[in-house]
């Protein structure tokens, strides 16, 4: 179970991961989420 | 129930954090990449169901594929809460496809098609890209390339009108799908869409 649990968070997490790197709107959406907090963005780097 | 994206988006993100700590500092970023993908899906689901409801579900793919691909590059107005865009973009994905499965051979004229076709090229050469949060994360040699990349996109769209596809449905499907793009991106459409969003509260 534990073992399930950490890999759909890795899956999940790779996923928003990827998903961040979008270029700019990326639908038809006239729809904008905020942007990562810097410190988060940051960290990355 | 809240299911808008931001909360899903959170929620997932809190779950990833406390289970891979690997991703705890990446926290933030995940959520956002969650709340493109998540409200990404809403809209493709969405579309494909009521298109298949009304029984035009390749004119909506083919209607949002082109909007979706062009403001990938180009960006464009945005309103203020989630469900308004969800709505609107929906609903006028769902009437282009209508429009062009029905009446798109009827509506269909060359000037129009032409002078539309050369206005467009002249929107996005003047104004793309045109964006708003993400505006400060690009420098003016990405902005200018993202404008090459999105005149690129039309060119590849009118020689597709122009050589391989014949019906003229799907013709009038794709080029009412740039001009709305278009639309969203001249400083018109930007009056008329914030006024919208400011009235609509």
């Amino acid at each position: 179970m534990n073992f399930i649990m950490k890999l759909g968070a890795a899956v999940l997490g790779l996923i928003g991961l990827l998903g961040s790197k979008g270029i700019s709107a990326c639908f038809w959406f006239m729809y904008e989420p905020d942007l990562p907090k810097k410190e988060s963005c940051d960290d990355q780097k | 129930m809240n299911i808008s994206p931001n909360t899903i988006s959170h929620q997932l993100a809190n779950y990833v954090a406390k289970n891979n700590l690997k991703y705890k500092n990446e926290q933030d970023q995940i959520r956002y990449g969650l709340e493109w993908v998540i409200s990404g899906l809403y809209q493709f689901l969405s579309v494909v169901f009521i298109g298949y409801i009304f029984n035009v579900i390749s004119f909506a793919i083919v209607a949002l594929f082109t909007g979706a691909l062009l403001r990938m590059f180009s960006g464009g107005i945005h309103l203020q809460k989630y469900f308004k865009c969800y709505l609107y973009s929906t609903v006028t994905i769902l009437l282009t496809a209508i429009i062009s499965r029905n009446y798109g051979d009827y509506l269909f004229s060359s000037i129009i098609y032409y002078s539309l076709v050369v206005l467009t090229f002249i929107i996005f050469a003047k104004n793309a890209p045109k964006l708003y949060k993400t505006n400060e994360l690009y420098n003016d040699q990405e902005k200018n390339r993202f404008k090459f990349l999105s005149l690129a996109l039309l060119l590849f769209f009118f020689l597709l009108a122009e050589f391989i596809i014949h019906d003229q449905r799907y013709i009038f499907c794709i080029w009412t799908s740039i001009a709305l793009q278009a639309f969203t991106l001249s400083k018109i459409g930007e009056k008329v869409i914030l006024y919208l969003d400011k009235i609509t509260k």
